[in-house]
């Protein structure tokens, strides 16, 4: 122990400045996140503009830190004079990493346990929470920032390997978009994570233990490939359909789509966007029936088919996507890209198609009615909220992580929160009930640097066809009906587009949908009111919009 | 008792041998000098011992333990001393001493002091602002204030002026009574005065590794006046090195010289009545009759 200390002591003394500039980082982050809170706004454009990349600057002291206390006993080349003094190689890697405990994690501790203080949340109850966002910052970025300063003898070098590395993931990810259907499965991702956490404990073993840089170098360029090769070769397809398997009795599709035929872009510039240069998007308008008022389906993965003249077949891949369709809605516009020479080929022929959905059910839980208050409202996961009217929104803060899965509904508009004027433009008969959801899971705590969750909960609903979304203002007294979906089962459907055009279904900007929505007739409910649930607001007796 | 042990062994740098099937000793209380030209393997077979290269094959000892296990606190009993070692150049010369002090369980304070007298060592510069020979005295003294056992030192004389080798070389006769020292040099001249025993390594073959008074005693040079000009004999004994004949003096160096037997060696091969002289050699001398002839010694 005595040795640990006595080289920890050597390295506080010696990385004085460097320890000093990440401790003041950390110290202007704690001050500048309740400033945040409040919104409170710094008029000096450079300050702000540190303030911004604050969180980028803390991480890259870090790994500055680290490279500098690891390389103090270089662990490349064979010239060192540690390496023939009575170093025992266990002693001086605790060294190493009490130094990064004391330098890093302690500070940061420190001050994330501060802004739960600021934050008005109960620290003592939240601690095993803290050391587990630690514990994954280890993982995802300390033990990556240890494994390059063991392969490196000085912080050039050390530049050059992060860079190296940057360009090694860039390309990973250029792999990743061109390899079929790998965006809609997570499974390589697992695998990949676990090849990165064993490349880099195995390279600062081998590297405290051995000194064996070259095989070291190797096992990080062999990852690497190995990443590479899970990319590739991971059975993207064969995982999909045994993740979202075709419905049965026990698992049934739980909602009706159908393609609307009626419903088209107008095109009358001209002029298709082409904001994705390679690719065009096209959004096919599907009408939604028989979904439950507890029940709630994200449409999670699209793939198009088409037949095109001559009997010729032509099936995208799988792409991923996220629309969520709820209680209320009767519209979903699911969205694919395709290739632009493909799509110039064939945009004006009509085609015959069929298009494929990978669906996620979710059941709703028993709702809790929460009022929101004038001051402070509180969300489930012992969020706290203030109305932040300016923009729509209630302002949230929640300690280490944010409610989730949550799924609000709420009767917006209503005579006392009514719409904003550009909603009342918009208003038709084919809206939706206002809403909010985030469908991410609840395991474990958000990974972030601050342990308060600064979020905002926005209730939208749809508009035009529900191909519109507008957020709408949220007032004290607002009764909010919120549940905890739970993750039922995936399933995977295919609908008949029947003969189309693809040039109507790629939409042009302004977006433009013909037939143009209703206007509400003169003597109908008046936009400030609720068209979506009954005031009385009891979720047994649910009912549709008007529609 | 042996201080370093090697046995068979090899190192080889992909196509290149930097050592090949090296087998020799270093008894305990000597002061051991490995000397040979340049890419001869020293430096490799120090580092070998040192642990820090691994043999290719062979297995070598230092103060009892496989050199491949010489490591953390085996080094509490080896001091090590490279010219090209890479010391902490941010400490000052005091901040190292007192920073490796606790390190060794047998560092002695009042050496420490000593010998950053003898060297006139300046305890408040830092290590990257002294000399060269400054700086190799600080790792000497730093190698040799917790009394090691065997102290090693891969060229400790390259490129120091001749005040500072001296006082190196002080340094390690004063060490010399109670440890083990084991040295590579270039600088024969500086050996031969203070090495009880010297190897000599070439292309990575040991040559020969003797004590250092028996080799001197073994070594002559030899000149034979005849009487009349005659042929030199064809076979003559392969201790004989660099035979030259001129007329009638014919000049070698003997390297198994003996006070009777080589005189009677010499008469039965060129007669009883030749005149002989005998000149005792420098280190420098043997070793360049050794390198420059093509054979081995006895």
């Amino acid at each position: 122990m005595s040795q640990i200390l006595h080289i920890f002591r050597k390295d506080a003394r010696h990385h004085w400045p460097e320890i000093l500039l990440s401790w003041v980082l950390v110290a202007v982050y704690v001050w500048d996140q309740p400033r945040k809170w409040a919104n409170q706004t710094i008029h000096i454009r450079y300050i702000v503009g540190l303030l911004n990349i604050l969180p980028a600057l803390m991480i890259l002291s870090w790994a500055f830190l680290i490279a500098r206390v690891v390389q103090g006993e270089s662990l490349v080349g064979d010239r060192q004079f540690w390496i023939t003094r009575p170093y025992e190689w266990h002693k001086l890697f605790a060294a190493k990493l009490l130094a990064i405990v004391a330098f890093i994690h302690i500070p940061l501790f420190i001050g994330q346990i501060l802004l739960l203080k600021l934050g008005n949340f109960p620290v003592a109850s939240l601690l095993t929470g803290l050391v587990e966002i630690h514990l994954m910052f280890v993982a995802i970025f300390l033990a990556g920032a240890l494994a390059v300063a063991v392969v490196t003898s000085g912080i050039g070098q050390a530049s050059l390997a992060l860079l190296i590395l940057f360009l090694m993931i860039l390309g990973i990810a250029g792999i990743s978009s061109l390899v079929p259907n790998s965006g809609v499965s997570n499974d390589a991702d697992g695998v990949q994570g676990i090849l990165y956490i064993v490349c880099c404990i195995s390279v600062v073993l081998v590297q405290y233990i051995h000194r064996k840089t070259l095989l070291s170098r190797f096992i990080i360029l062999g990852t690497v490939v190995l990443v590479v090769l899970v990319l590739v070769f991971t059975p993207y397809e064969a995982i999909f359909r045994h993740n979202y398997p075709l419905p049965t009795k026990e698992h049934p599709l739980s909602v009706k789509f159908t393609f609307d035929r009626a419903l088209k872009f107008a095109h009358e510039r001209k002029q298709p966007s082409k904001w994705i240069e390679d690719e065009i998007p096209l959004e096919l308008p599907l009408q939604v029936a028989g979904l439950g008022s507890e029940s709630l389906v994200q449409i999670e993965a699209i793939r198009l088919d088409l037949e095109l003249t001559g009997g010729k077949r032509w099936t995208s891949h799988w792409h991923s996507l996220s629309n969520v369709v709820f209680y209320g809605r009767t519209r979903t516009w699911p969205s694919i890209s395709i290739e632009t020479k493909f799509y110039d080929d064939i945009k004006n022929t009509p085609v015959k198609a069929s298009l494929s959905l990978g669906i996620r059910s979710f059941r709703l839980g028993t709702p809790t009615i929460i009022t929101v208050a004038g001051d402070r409202t509180g969300l489930p996961g012992n969020a706290q909220c203030v109305d932040n009217l300016s923009e729509n929104w209630l302002q949230c803060f929640s300690a280490l992580r944010r409610p989730k899965p949550i799924f609000i509904i709420a009767d917006l508009p209503n005579q006392d929160c009514r719409v904003t004027k550009e909603a009342t433009a918009n208003e038709s008969w084919d809206t939706s009930p206002a809403t909010y959801y985030d469908l991410g899971s609840d395991t474990g705590p958000d990974f972030d640097l601050s342990p308060v969750q600064d979020f905002s909960v926005g209730l939208s609903r749809f508009y035009f066809f529900q191909d519109h979304e507008i957020r709408l203002p949220v007032c004290s007294g607002t009764q909010l009906l919120v549940s905890k979906p739970e993750l039922l089962y995936g399933v995977r459907t295919e609908i008949d587009l029947g003969e189309i055009t693809l040039a109507d279904y790629h939409p042009t900007y302004p977006r433009k949908i013909i037939p143009p929505a209703r206007k509400p007739m003169p003597g109908e409910t008046s936009d400030s009111l609720s068209r979506n649930i009954k005031p009385e607001f009891l979720p047994a007796k649910l009912e549709h919009g008007i529609d | 008792m042996l201080s370093i042990e090697t046995e068979q062994l090899s190192k080889q740098f992909g196509r290149v041998h930097a050592l090949g099937g090296l087998s020799f000793s270093v008894p305990q209380g000597t002061v051991h000098a490995l000397v040979g030209p340049n890419g001869a393997g020293k430096t490799t077979l120090i580092k070998i011992l040192m642990n820090i290269f691994r043999a290719s094959s062979g297995t070598a000892s230092v103060l009892g333990v496989d050199s491949r296990k010489v490591s953390g606190k085996a080094f509490a009993s080896i001091g090590y001393v490279s010219e090209n070692q890479q010391l902490p150049g941010w400490m000052r010369v005091g901040g190292f001493l007192k920073y490796l002090r606790p390190f060794y369980p047998t560092w002695d304070k009042e050496l420490e002091t000593q010998l950053v007298q003898m060297f006139d060592l300046p305890l408040d510069r830092k290590l990257k602002q002294l000399s060269r020979g400054m700086r190799m005295k600080a790792a000497l003294a730093s190698a040799l204030a917790f009394r090691p056992k065997l102290i090693v030192l891969d060229e400790p004389f390259s490129g120091l002026d001749p005040m500072v080798r001296d006082e190196l070389g002080k340094a390690l006769l004063n060490r010399a009574a109670d440890t083990t020292i084991f040295l590579s040099s270039h600088d024969l001249a500086e050996i031969e005065g203070f090495a009880t025993h010297i190897a000599f390594l070439d292309s990575g073959r040991l040559q020969l590794s003797e004590n250092m008074a028996l080799l001197m005693a073994r070594f002559r040079e030899v000149e034979v006046t005849l009487e009349t000009p005659s042929p030199v004999p064809t076979v003559l004994p392969s201790a004989w090195l660099q035979v030259t004949a001129n007329d009638s003096v014919v000049r070698f160096v003997d390297s198994a010289f003996h006070p009777e037997g080589t005189p009677a060696e010499i008469a039965r091969r060129f007669g009883p009545e030749c005149k002989l002289a005998f000149a005792p050699m420098t280190l420098r001398s043997v070793f360049l009759a050794f390198a420059r002839s093509n054979r081995k010694p006895l």
